[in-house]
């Protein structure tokens, strides 16, 4: 069974009624790695939105299947505890909210929907620190404000922190190399990596081939104005690396 | 037929005429020194000038008296009082074992239920028996009409000294306490604190009341800090929602004094505080910082003044607030600063968050400032809760309600931070989780 399943997904901005996905398809089962590649604007972003549940988008037609479930009537939250997890682009900063507290509220709001026992402080804590060993991070940012004062870096790998805490089904990474310098960007992306796993996929969207040096995709899939214009395994990637977005954008008359 | 005279307003059928002659009944049995008797005449003359603001003056624009000027309170004290009552009431707002209570009950000082015996050095003088003779000289009843009508309606009070280089270590808890017996009453509970050369010390004042009665308080509290003093000052305002308080602070400081107040609004269904800071000594210090966390239809003014009257000395003002349902909220922060104060480091902000569209918050900041060699600044923000802030908490899993409750909390707790004393800062800690649970989180459940 797929683990994803976007069928002709048509979408636009509720306040503008721009088309933004014109007929997108996917599926991912588990334990894969798609990469979706796209310039600005050619609504990557918007799809992870609205995977992710944000309001101020309005599916027009399509349906997108969550590990056999409709997503479309779930709140963000809901989302989440049946294992949906989004990294965002810009983590956003939370003055006065210790990361710590954030997490084990989010940890606990997820396991009381699987059916879990709430994990008590304690537990939480050797639980984090076991987590953030397997990552090679620090756990120090625990003790601080939830993104507050964080470098591009630090917010990314908290990302990747987080969706270690929550164990995903399926992890989408929207931008997640934007704004990173390489030593981060390895730091991240090997925190990525060892997040793979057989029961869980994984959505990377991003602008640039070089994330993709270091989380390699099974599958790769080029989208342009709204639309998936190819879809190809990992050598997809170095081609539109060499021949640039707009060959492609040639080749379907977009 | 109410006539207008240059924003003051003929008051019509009134209860404070009454009140004014039971006040004076209840005056002649304390014992008062000259100057508090003069003083008390003085605010009787002012009031019968000022009587109740009108909404046409600028100070009063937002903050509308009616309710208080057509109710009818009168002069609380005269009935025993349910002292069992106040003592549960008093319970639900102890600070714990490690501070010494002061305790009004019903506008009248408690013998029974405040502390018996103070920390060396410091000293209570009681208006029923060793009489008062500092009440008033702050004088801030030359001017504000509530002020005038607080001293001349006085009833009771008291004078705490903390003496020259005494640091206490436990604080001081001034406990008013209104019980339903306090319902449709007015009470106008003095405090005087001097803090002298060099003493350190903490001061708590508690405001509570049996909750859905209605009545009047009109509480004033001076402190006079001396060369070097330092005084933590703290205002927690719980009254009941049905109740009125209009209250009065008067802050002196000299050379090299600190004080630093902390006003907390939870209760009330109108309220206006008066905060004033004289900085009369070079390189004192004045901290007032605030918060107010107010839902249904309550409404809370914070009227702050900070007087640079000498050079080299610094102000920090800060007030936060949470509005829902229909509240309102209203902050006016003055800042004047004579000629002669010279090096002035001033800084104001006060910042909103709206939780309904029917909540409002009207911000006001002043400045006057004489002088040229100074540094002030203010700023105001006006907000609701961050749209991108609950998609992320919400996109971990969390729920609408404790992602609004993870935002207000991270917002009002701000103000806490700034709290030194533990007690107080556990207490105010859990008065906010108390309202945050009021709003559906299940959060701190």
């Amino acid at each position: 069974m797929s683990l994803l399943k976007i069928t002709d997904l048509h979408a636009r901005i509720e306040d503008e009624g721009r088309e933004i996905l014109k007929g997108i398809s996917l599926e991912i089962k588990p334990g894969e790695v798609h990469a979706i590649m796209g310039v600005n604007g050619s609504g990557k972003s918007t799809l992870a939105n609205i995977l992710g549940g944000k309001e101020g988008y309005e599916v027009t037609s399509g349906s997108i299947e969550f590990d056999g479930k409709d997503l479309s009537e779930m709140d963000p939250e809901v989302r989440a505890r049946e294992g949906l997890f989004l990294a965002f682009q810009y983590p956003v900063e939370l003055p006065g909210v210790l990361t710590t507290y954030f997490l084990r509220t989010a940890l606990n709001s997820v396991r009381e929907h699987r059916g879990l026992p709430a994990m008590s402080v304690r537990d939480f804590a050797k639980f984090v620190k076991e987590k953030a060993q397997e990552l090679e991070l620090s756990d120090e940012l625990l003790q601080r404000a939830v993104n507050e004062g964080f470098s591009g870096g630090e917010k990314k790998r908290n990302e990747v922190f987080q969706m270690a805490v929550l164990e995903p089904k399926l992890a989408i990474l929207d931008e997640t190399d934007s704004g990173l310098d390489i030593d981060a960007l390895q730091t991240v992306a090997s925190g990525v990596n060892k997040l793979r796993a057989e029961n869980r996929g994984m959505l990377v969207i991003t602008h640039y081939q070089r994330l993709l040096n270091y989380i390699v995709p099974d599958v790769v899939h080029v989208m342009i104005d709204g639309r998936i214009v190819q879809s190809g395994g990992k050598e997809l990637a170095l081609e539109l690396e060499q021949k640039g977005y707009s060959a492609f954008r040639e080749s379907v008359g977009a | 037929m109410l006539a207008e005279i240059d924003g003051c307003q003929a008051e019509g059928p009134s209860w404070v005429e009454s009140a004014l002659v039971r006040a004076e009944e209840a005056q002649a049995k304390l014992t008062l020194s000259v100057d508090v008797k003069a003083r008390i005449a003085e605010a009787r003359k002012v009031w019968s000038t000022l009587l109740f603001p009108s909404s046409t003056l600028e100070e009063w624009k937002y903050t509308n008296t009616d309710s208080i000027r057509q109710g009818f309170f009168e002069v609380s004290g005269i009935a025993a009082s349910d002292m069992e009552e106040a003592k549960e009431i008093l319970q639900g707002v102890s600070l714990g074992e490690d501070c010494v209570p002061v305790v009004f009950v019903d506008g009248v000082y408690s013998e029974e239920l405040s502390a018996k015996e103070f920390e060396q050095g410091v000293t209570l003088t009681r208006g029923v028996k060793d009489g008062l003779t500092r009440v008033g000289s702050l004088e801030k009843h030359k001017t504000e009409a509530f002020a005038a009508l607080s001293l001349a309606l006085l009833t009771d009070g008291v004078e705490i000294a903390i003496g020259r280089g005494v640091a206490t270590s436990k604080p001081i808890s001034i406990v008013y306490v209104t019980t339903s017996r306090g319902a449709n009453s007015v009470a106008s509970p003095r405090v005087y604190v001097s803090a002298e050369e060099s003493s350190q010390s903490c001061i708590v004042e508690m405001h509570v009341g049996a909750e859905g009665v209605s009545y009047l308080s009109l509480p004033a509290l001076e402190i006079e800090a001396k060369g070097n003093a330092q005084v933590d000052h703290y205002r927690i305002q719980l009254e009941s929602t049905k109740a009125y308080q209009v209250s009065n602070a008067v802050i002196s400081q000299q050379e090299s004094s600190t004080v630093r107040t902390h006003v907390f609004s939870f209760g009330s269904l109108l309220a206006r505080n008066h905060v004033d800071f004289h900085l009369e000594g070079s390189n004192s210090f004045g901290l007032v910082n605030g918060l107010s966390v107010l839902a249904g239809k309550q409404h809370v003014d914070n009227a702050t003044v900070i007087h640079h009257r000498a050079p080299s000395a610094e102000s920090s003002e800060h007030f936060k607030g949470v509005y829902d349902d229909e509240s309102r909220g209203v902050f006016s922060g003055t800042i004047i600063v004579d000629q002669i104060a010279q090096k002035t480091n001033a800084f104001q902000s006060n910042q909103s968050l709206l939780l309904s569209s029917n909540a409002s918050i009207e911000t006001k900041p002043q400045l006057k400032i004489w002088a040229d060699d100074v540094k002030c600044s203010h700023g105001a923000t006006v907000g609701q809760l961050d749209k991108e802030a609950m998609f992320y908490l919400q996109s971990r899993g969390i729920s609408r309600e404790d992602a609004r409750a993870f935002l207000i909390h991270a917002f009002a707790s701000e103000v806490v931070t700034s709290v030194t004393n533990q007690q107080v800062r556990d207490f105010v800690e859990g008065q906010i989780v108390l309202a945050l649970e009021q709003s559906n989180s299940t959060l701190y459940r």
